[in-house]
């Protein structure tokens, strides 16, 4: 089981519009064009952690029923590409 | 201008050039004629020198070098280019200097309070587009670069000749009868050049900032009508960093700039053949 947050060490800012985010990353100078789910899921790690199944969870009950294959593979994506900006860390947890 | 040489305002900045060039005399005389003298008790900005290179080198080619606080940056050109050099180092004078704006690559004009900014990515069209819209009464802000404040997000004028290449010279030469050019010159590492004296008015307003409501990305598009696209604001924000010479040393002030011009902005592409219905569009 994996839990996902915030890299404390990356500092970032973000415009979020419409279904669009653009980060800019403070740290590196970078900036990335984003879809507002990348958005969406930074929001949900800014009071701290958060286990995959809960954000899967999370993303199924804000998705109006789409199935539930497709919402994972989107939030897999996004953790993904918030990883390889640096923005995100993910940790296995032991159960 | 030789000895103490010529100090000129141009919008908010003064800028002392040095040069007992002729054709740099004459590009002055004819393109900067308008502008106020700075006076004497006035910093200067910019202090800039054109001079011929070393005696050997001046009488096997003549040549002229571009000098910026006593650094010479590039290499000499061709004497013929002096006034073009003079236009293309205080680009980069201003571009490498000026940190307290974000400096993107595109003519700013504004017409009723609006202004709009079209930025220049290669075969645009932007510095004739913008030539033709200062003569039809639109204000010159600036046709090489957008200077927004970081303080307060205006757009700075630092209206001057405008800069035109091969066909557009002639393009815009026949657009009125009005129009003042400078000498052409051909054969520079843009082709033929020449630059277009800007509007005694857009001169007279250069220390009046102005507000961007709108942001268009032109193409020249031949046997094509004038037609837009709007863009998000996501991808015109990342296209604006792209044409921002200065981005990477302004850090987070450079995206909060930028992010809050697109935020006030309508952002666009537009694909244009003729000119008079580019301008139709971008007057709505």
């Amino acid at each position: 089981m994996f839990s996902v947050s915030l890299n404390a060490e990356t500092h970032f800012l973000q415009r979020i519009w419409d279904e669009e985010c653009v980060v800019y990353v403070i740290d590196s100078g970078e900036t990335y064009l984003l879809s507002s789910a990348c958005s969406y899921l930074l929001e949900h790690l800014e009071s701290g952690p958060v286990l995959v199944q809960t954000l899967l969870y999370e993303f199924l009950s804000s998705s109006d029923d789409l199935p539930q294959a497709e919402v994972s593979s989107l939030l897999g994506d996004i953790i993904q590409e918030l990883r390889k900006i640096g923005l995100i860390s993910t940790v296995e947890k032991l159960s | 201008m030789s000895g103490h040489g010529l100090a000129i305002s141009v919008g908010s900045f003064d800028i002392r050039l040095r040069s007992d060039i002729s054709s740099v005399a004459r590009g002055v005389e004819l393109l900067y004629g308008d502008y106020a003298l700075t006076p004497d008790e006035e910093l200067i900005d910019f202090e800039i020198d054109l001079y011929p290179p070393g005696v050997l080198r001046r009488w096997l080619r003549p040549q002229v070098t571009f000098s910026f606080e006593r650094h010479a940056p590039f290499k000499p050109l061709p004497r013929a280019q002096a006034f073009a050099m003079f236009e293309w180092g205080l680009n980069w004078v201003i571009a490498n200097n000026i940190h307290e704006y974000a400096i993107v690559h595109a003519a700013t004009v504004e017409k009723s309070g609006r202004a709009v900014i079209l930025p220049g990515t290669p075969g645009s069209g932007k510095s004739t587009l913008c030539a033709a819209m200062v003569y039809r009464g639109w204000r010159l802000l600036s046709d090489e670069m957008a200077l927004i404040s970081l303080r307060d997000g205006l757009l700075k004028p630092f209206p001057r000749p405008i800069g035109l290449k091969n066909a557009s010279i002639d393009i815009i030469r026949n657009y009125s009868d009005s129009i003042i050019m400078g000498e052409t010159v051909a054969d520079t590492a843009k082709g033929t050049v020449a630059h277009m004296r800007a509007p005694r008015s857009s001169i007279d307003s250069g220390k009046e900032p102005a507000r961007a409501h709108r942001i268009a990305f032109p193409t020249y598009k031949p046997s094509t009508p004038a037609q837009t696209t709007p863009l998000s604001k996501g991808q015109a924000l990342m296209r604006l960093i792209e044409n921002c010479f200065n981005y990477p040393v302004l850090g987070q002030k450079g995206f909060s700039t930028l992010a809050n011009t697109i935020d006030q902005c309508e952002c666009m592409a537009i694909e244009y053949d003729s000119m008079d219905q580019a301008m139709e569009i971008l007057e709505r």
